[in-house]
């Protein structure tokens, strides 16, 4: 992980072709920060369901309005989501995962348990129980997001904290008196970069599948401002009608997991 | 057998934690049932007579206790929304459901071992390659995607099964089924790119251990080190994965019900989940979690008959 | 090559080279090999981790396949060129009349099968015409020659509850199961501790008595082999500096390499 140089990830073809997919639609996302063709919510009676052209790229919704800057829009919602499930989900996982491992004794077994237990149930399952607690909405869809992604998280990171905690550089730290906390974040945690910035990487992906799955079933964001996977269960009724409709908003989904399990793939074999 | 019998004991203590945590999530929720199911109007007297008799007044864990050993004799509480019983709600769903959960775990299983092994034997061949860029799409592609393209492509274009045309398994057991292979397909899909995926990569690694070289020097031919030796090697970690993606599609027939407009348990579940109607969301996520809980029992089971090891590590 | 008195050679191996193309130059692994091996004979190969003697043995096993290897020379044995005849003749020597045991005892077996299932395997493969109870029988008799005295409940066991010394006897066991003429041994006791490493290699002294069985001991340690072997050949980066008899080398070692590694010997007894 060290010497990081342009030559080395030229070399990588796993970082090459997914830095690619992700510069293209991280550009599409700030780009429609400040310029977008159309407005995404503005319809027109004159112009329902039309098809890929010029003026309208990836062609028109059933209520007229310009599919590609609803992508541009419905990308920023699905990143952000997803952002912010990573957030929640690494950072309460991390935390829970370095204390049990660190500490062991009856918490990790605790602990643990639960997170075994919860990890075994299906992440998107976990996240509808959650949403319907405490309702539908965005921001309800990170949180329960986040949750369900904290399992995958702890046992991740209290497998490698299990591992660098018997090492000699720890026990040297260990004799000079350093503090728990101090030894976990300064000593443990930047030794298991490697890992968790792959998990990472793995975890937006996995995120960016699950937000379109829940928005799908309705439970996330809300139209008018729909997020990729809201999109898709809007479209579905006419994909033989317009099928650009439906197959425009998917591909952009089916790319942005592709560009983070490449990138997660990609770190991993980093040598 | 301890072995055994201690997994069957953490099996019931992972049953016990997850019902409890089911059970308080919807138990903190602000919002009182009583009043939810006779309206804002009903008079204080009425809502604290109903409290009494829902029981609503005892501690969480009394209530808690009354709840899991009625679920346990399949009492499974009263609808808020409907004010009938959530057993007879969602028993008829569950066949439609599990069936397709199995089918797409059935397709997984016929799919996946045979071209694990295929692309690991002939690692680096043109085949191989090939499967594995597929496999990378295939693992992008979310199962409502996939099921949406193969409506479009089976379904409206093909005309290999008529969307939106469910038959019942009380009408036509055939037809039930034939139906529901399409959406099992979507379903399967991205647990078939995983599941070839790693039992290639631990194919190729067991390969590589010296007991295959053992294997060799004995006179056993490719196939022979393959099949004899390092394919019940190359299962071991498969099968938890397998156990965790039967519960995952299971879970993921949800999305793909929608999909498909197949009646299962997910119409009632999303229903239910809008209509803020808990005893039918909890009894369904019980009913997940019982299935969850069992698969993953049973895959240490199997375990312990596959590798000796565990008999008596543990 | 100097000749033993030993009346009968089985395994003629004349000008072997083995080149590895792993990497862009080619690496030369063993050069100008050559071995004359008498029936009933012990030949130790001794030097250090690199000098090419695995890899000669592997080459006489005929385990060394793998693309990026290219092998020149000839292995006679039983009028066939081990190097360029048919695999399946090649495979029907193996584990019938060329055996070999490895440095690995702990690895070596197969973790999920049963001992007597793995002892058994080269009857399986190469004499299908015996029936199951025979092979069982046989196999038992073969642990209990090798010197496992619970023969009967070895042979239901899993390799995981034996020792490494026991593991060790029973590759044994399945190699000498087929009654080979040859017994490769690479390294057998380096993974053992001292006691037992002077029970296997007084294991193998009985098997060549009994049995007549010729026998290639490899080891680093010069000492091990002066007790088994007859004749001595010594390697170094992949050639032979010195052969002839165990006793006469011990004694007067011409090469300075050979007398390097005499010196060496309690060093080396500590690993």
């Amino acid at each position: 992980m060290n010497d990081i140089s342009l030559k080395k990830i030229l070399k990588n073809p796993y970082l090459v072709i997914g830095g690619i997919i992700m510069g293209l639609i991280l550009l599409m996302i700030i780009v429609g920060f400040f310029w977008m063709p159309y407005e995404p919510t503005k319809m027109s009676a004159s112009e329902k369901l039309q098809g890929i052209s010029l003026k309208h790229i990836m062609g028109t919704d059933n209520m007229g309005r310009d599919v590609f800057s609803r992508v541009m829009y419905g990308s920023r919602v699905t990143l952000m989501i997803a952002v912010g499930t990573i957030i929640i989900g690494a950072g309460v996982g991390t935390i829970i995962g370095a204390i049990t491992g660190y500490y062991g004794g009856v918490i990790d077994e605790v602990v643990m348990r639960i997170i075994d237990a919860l990890f075994a149930f299906p992440s998107i399952l976990l996240a509808l129980v959650i949403v319907s607690v405490f309702g539908v909405g965005w921001g309800q869809l990170v949180i329960s997001l986040g949750i369900a992604f904290v399992p995958s998280f702890a046992r991740i990171v209290r497998g490698e904290v299990l591992r660098c905690k018997n090492m000699d550089y720890i026990e040297n730290a260990r004799l000079q008196g350093v503090s728990d906390i101090r030894m976990i974040f300064v000593h443990i945690l930047p030794n298991i970069k490697g890992v968790m910035a792959s998990s990472i990487l793995i975890g937006f992906n996995n995120a960016v599948l699950a937000e379109a799955g829940l928005s799908y079933l309705g439970v996330g964001s809300q139209p008018p401002y729909a997020s990729l996977g809201r999109m898709l269960s809007d479209a579905q009724q006419y994909m033989l009608t317009r099928p650009s409709y439906v197959i425009c908003p998917g591909i952009v989904i089916v790319m942005m997991v592709l560009g983070f399990a490449f990138l997660g793939e990609g770190i991993k074999r980093w040598k | 057998m301890k072995y055994a019998l201690k997994k069957l004991l953490t099996t019931f203590v992972t049953l016990v934690v997850v019902s409890l945590c089911v059970f308080l999530a919807f138990n903190i929720l602000p919002g009182d049932p009583a009043v939810r199911m006779l309206g804002l109007e009903a008079s204080p007297e009425l809502i604290e007579q109903t409290r009494e008799k829902m029981g609503l007044n005892d501690p969480v864990l009394v209530r808690y206790f009354r709840w899991f050993t009625a679920f346990l004799h399949g009492d499974f509480g009263t609808s808020y929304s409907y004010s009938v019983p959530v057993a007879g709600m969602i028993i008829s769903k569950i066949p439609i459901t599990l069936t397709l959960g199995l089918l797409a775990f059935a397709l997984t299983i016929l799919i996946s071992i045979p071209l694990g092994i295929v692309t690991a034997k002939y690692e680096n061949g043109i085949l191989d390659r090939a499967i594995t860029v597929i496999n990378q799409v295939i693992m992008a592609i979310p199962p409502f995607f996939s099921g949406i393209l193969i409506t479009l492509v089976f379904g409206m274009i093909f005309k290999f099964f008529t969307p939106g045309g469910f038959i019942s398994y009380t009408d036509d057991i055939g037809g039930f089924v034939k139906y529901l292979i399409f959406p099992s397909i979507a379903i399967a899909l991205p647990k078939i790119a995983m599941t070839v995926r790693m039992l290639r990569g631990n194919l190729i690694d067991e390969a590589g251990k010296d007991y295959a070289r053992t294997a060799y020097s004995r006179g056993n031919n490719t196939n022979g080190v393959l099949y004899r030796h390092v394919l019940k090697n190359a299962m071991i970690p498969v099968i938890t994965f397998l156990g965790m993606a039967l519960a995952d599609m299971v879970a993921g027939s949800i999305v793909v019900e929608q999909v498909f407009s197949i009646p299962g348990i997910s119409r009632i579940l999303l229903t239910s989940i809008s209509n803020r109607d808990y005893p039918v969301v909890e009894a369904i996520i019980m009913g997940i979690a019982i299935i969850v809980i069992g698969v993953n029992f049973l895959v240490d089971i199997i375990y312990m008959m596959i590798d000796p090891r565990i008999r008596i590590d543990e | 090559m100097e000749m033993t008195d030993s009346n009968e050679i089985i395994l003629d191996v004349t000008d072997l080279h083995i080149e590895f193309h792993d990497h862009d130059l080619p690496e030369t692994a063993v050069e100008d090999f050559d071995l004359m091996l008498g029936k009933g004979e012990i030949v130790g190969i001794v030097g250090e981790s690199g000098s090419g003697k695995s890899m000669s043995a592997l080459a006489i096993a005929g385990l060394l396949n793998r693309h990026a290897i290219s092998k020149t020379g000839r292995i006679m044995f039983q009028g066939h060129d081990l190097l360029t005849c048919d695999r399946k003749i090649l495979r029907s020597l193996q584990g019938d009349e060329i055996s070999i045991i490895f440095q690995e005892p702990m690895t070596s077996l197969n973790p999920v099968k049963r001992i007597g299932w793995q002892v058994e395997e080269p009857l399986y493969l190469h004499h299908p015409e015996i029936k199951k109870k025979e092979r069982k029988q046989k196999a038992i008799d073969m642990l209990r020659a090798v010197g496992l005295e619970n023969a009967e409940d070895v042979y239901y066991m899993y390799p995981h509850e034996l020792s490494g010394g026991m593991r060790q006897r029973v590759m044994i066991a399945a190699a000498m199961i087929g009654n080979p003429q040859i017994l490769i041994a690479d390294e057998p006791t380096t993974a053992l501790d001292v006691t037992v490493q002077a029970q296997i290699v007084q294991l193998l002294k009985k098997i060549n008595k009994e049995r007549g069985t010729s026998i290639i001991f490899i080891s680093h340690d010069l000492s091990l082999v002066s007790q088994l072997c007859e004749r001595v050949i010594v390697m170094q980066k992949g050639n032979i500096v010195e052969s002839g008899s165990a006793a006469k080398i011990f004694a007067k070692p011409m090469h300075n390499y050979t007398k390097k590694l005499i010196a060496a010997i309690p060093k080396i007894d500590l690993d």
